[in-house]
């Protein structure tokens, strides 16, 4: 009875082991690659990215994509967090800001050896250089999104306008022709501390026009005559009263749509978003009004961090998700600004070639080459002096000077 | 009728009972001052040698170890300097008008007349709106174009050009004060109004009898009467406004010109903006200090003002 009882539990003993052997195998076949982003729950690329990691999974079935969905304002300190702690994703999205974060802590592998990246060239996007950094390569540009200036035609026809500005004078006599202040105005911009990153998108675009840089050769060079004539210049608009003062980004992007504001240096996200609001609005997409035509770039970067748990199935992702870059294009309707652009949007849509042709400034436009890492502190310093400037009346060549020393300075 | 037979304890059990007595109010004080260590002291001392890191990252590595270099830059950079300023001037400024007022609310709710219930509501209205939502409402009211405040400006004949609250660092520091004074003033009205209420009613008929005037009854009589319920406001008040984040951060974040730079608003610009957390923690460290040097400050007087 005894013994038949130990055959028994014997029996049973096997044959549980036998399927956790079986399940643990299956498992180990099957990998769970975790893609961390915040475009998850974003409605056009969302949906986009969700479509692909479909296709991509039918392609490699033994492949799953487990999305890491985080908002926009928490993803970087959580990010940081996890890798860290070695608890990161396998492949992980970065903006442009984020990624020399991430990339200067160490956080992120160079992809040089793990992907054939000679292979990818013919595809890369104008953007790819800013990833390589001290020869090597640490996450592949899939997208960027470019500044244009944005008009109203019809407020333009009104004011006796015949085509969008093509110099800063031009400019200048045009928004004022524009301006019927509080009723109408010519320009939306940030210009106050309260919208510090994007206000320094708009800082940098009016400085470049004027062929400033914010660095050369990787050090500050915020008092070079280009630079002082751009800040200059937007203390002349300032001034003008062209655009309203103290308004927000929401707001005057409302007003925008709404036909009170003839002009945004901004990008195609919210071209789309004005037509979505006011369908019968009649606006376009010109260069700037410089002779470089130079544009500003927000960069989104796929990157495998150091501690991935499997970095050779998110070689495999890279790899097709940059062969496929084109339908992801397709998918995100509003994506104009590289090459993975929506060709049928830009057929429909002519002039939003814009975005596509406008060349890109030195390192994206908004990145210090040499202080990416610390952006932050570069900008709060350059944008406290420019709002001396503004609101003091300072002169612009004696604050960039201390901003210059500042940033010098900086520790 | 038989005796009641009365029960004396043994020796042991009344050595019991005088162990448990003992040990009882420890027990009863475990769970708060475990929840003091992990949740107030743990995460102090983490930020105390966190402040002796220069890192980059948001966890520190061993070899960021860079000992008083934060402190060292601390008391050496001229924006500590600003910051210190920009925060003794706001929880001045937010302290004196929020007492002034809460105390004005507060004798005008403990006076009798038709419509007080309703009064009481109202005043009660700003401290019970969410704290983002009222900020945005004010960012929206100090608008230089379009705002409410300015329109006034314009109609009253006072500014034809309106004001640019938030935008210029002339304003933008008395706008935040401003906003805050009118979201927490309610919260002492209503401390006030307690402290008023239980004053004895007697004391005022004595002074009436010595012939006290209305202000004179103010002065000798409800002031020294409600004095401990001021001074606890005053320093919830001083202490809450040393880490006040949440309004400025929405309404200017520090800016423009770092005018409205405090101290809070210092610290996530270094932890979060910049990543320096080490920094932030030494001025985290910094502030803590401050707080509690203020806190035992008044604890001091009113301990002091008891003897008297």
């Amino acid at each position: 009875m005894l013994v038949k009882f130990f055959k028994l539990c014997l029996f049973v003993f096997v044959l549980v082991s036998l399927i956790a052997l079986g399940t643990s195998v299956l498992c180990a076949q099957n990998v769970e690659l975790k893609l961390a982003t915040w475009h998850w729950t974003e409605p056009g690329r969302g949906d986009a990215l969700k479509s692909m990691c479909e296709t991509f999974t039918k392609e490699y079935p033994n492949i799953t994509i487990k999305p890491v969905s985080l908002p926009y304002a928490r993803y970087q300190d959580q990010m940081m967090i996890q890798m860290a702690g070695n608890e990161a994703p396998d492949v992980l999205v970065a903006s442009d800001i984020m990624f020399f974060s991430f990339m200067n802590l160490g956080y992120l592998l160079p992809l040089d050896e793990l992907i054939n990246l000679k292979a990818l060239e013919p595809e890369f996007l104008d953007a790819q250089k800013i990833a390589q950094i001290n020869g090597k390569t640490y996450g592949i540009a899939t997208e960027y999104v470019t500044y244009a200036l944005l008009y109203n035609e019809t407020l333009f026809k009104e004011a006796g306008i015949a085509h969008p500005p093509t110099t800063p004078e031009e400019f200048l006599e045009d928004a004022k022709k524009l301006t019927k202040a509080p009723e109408q105005y010519a320009l939306g911009t940030r210009h106050s501390m309260n919208e510090e990153g994007g206000w320094w998108y708009e800082m940098s675009y009016w400085v470049e026009g004027f062929g400033g840089k914010w660095t050369t050769d990787a050090k500050p060079s915020v008092n070079t005559p280009e630079v002082i004539n751009g800040v200059k210049f937007y203390k002349e608009m300032y001034d003008a009263g062209i655009f309203p003062k103290g308004v927000d980004a929401a707001t005057y992007r409302r007003m925008f749509w709404q036909g009170k504001i003839a002009m945004l240096t901004d990008n195609q996200a919210t071209f789309f978003l004005a037509l979505s609001s006011n369908p019968d609005l009649n606006i376009k997409a010109a260069p700037s009004p410089f002779e470089n035509k130079l544009t500003n770039a927000e960069i989104v970067f796929y990157t495998i961090p150091k501690s991935a748990k499997h970095p050779k199935e998110a070689v495999i992702f890279l790899n097709w998700f940059y062969r496929n870059l084109k339908d992801y294009g397709l998918g995100v309707e509003n994506v104009v600004g590289s090459k993975s652009a929506n060709k049928i949007i830009l057929e429909k849509l002519p002039y939003l070639m814009t975005f596509v042709e406008a060349p890109l400034a030195d390192n994206g436009g908004i990145l210090p080459k040499g202080y990416e890492t610390r952006l932050p502190e570069f900008r709060h310093i350059v944008l406290n002096h420019v709002t001396s400037v503004l609101v003091n009346n300072a002169d612009p060549k004696a604050e960039m000077d201390a901003a210059q020393n500042e940033l010098l300075n900086l520790e | 009728m038989p005796r009641k037979r009365r029960h004396f304890p043994s020796k042991n059990s009344r050595v019991q009972r005088g162990v448990w007595t003992q040990i009882l109010p420890y027990i009863l004080v475990t769970p708060i001052v475990l929840l003091v260590v992990v949740f107030v002291l743990y995460p102090i001392f983490q930020s105390l040698i966190i402040s002796f890191y220069d890192s980059r990252s948001l966890i520190p590595q061993v070899n960021d170890y860079a000992g008083l270099k934060n402190y060292a830059w601390l008391f050496t950079s001229s924006s500590t300097l600003v910051t210190l300023r920009v925060t003794l001037v706001y929880v001045v400024g937010t302290v004196i008008c929020s007492v002034f007022l809460g105390l004005i609310a507060a004798l005008l709710m403990n006076i009798s007349y038709r419509g007080r219930g309703l009064a009481r509501v109202a005043i009660i209205v700003p401290w019970a709106t969410p704290l983002v939502a009222s900020a945005l409402i004010w960012f929206w009211m100090f608008d230089p174009q379009y705002g409410i405040i300015n329109y006034f400006l314009h109609l009253l004949h006072i500014s034809s050009q309106g004001i640019q609250w938030l935008i210029t660092p002339q304003w933008a520091l008395l706008s935040v004060i401003l906003v805050d004074v009118w979201r927490i003033f309610p919260f002492g009205a209503i401390v006030l109004l307690t402290a008023l209420q239980a004053v004895d009613a007697n004391l005022y008929d004595a002074a009436a009898v010595d012939g006290a005037g209305s202000l004179s009854k103010f002065f000798y009589v409800t002031l020294p009467s409600i004095r401990p319920s001021l001074a606890i406001t005053i320093l919830l008040y001083t202490i809450w406004g040393m880490k006040r984040f949440d309004t400025i951060w929405i309404l200017t974040q520090g800016g423009p010109l770092d005018s409205t730079g405090v101290m809070a608003v210092q610290i996530y610009r270094e932890a979060f903006r910049n990543f320096r957390i080490g920094r932030a923690s030494a001025l985290a460290i910094i502030g803590a200090l401050l707080s509690t040097i203020v806190t035992f400050y008044y604890f001091r007087m009113g301990s002091n003002h008891e003897k008297v």
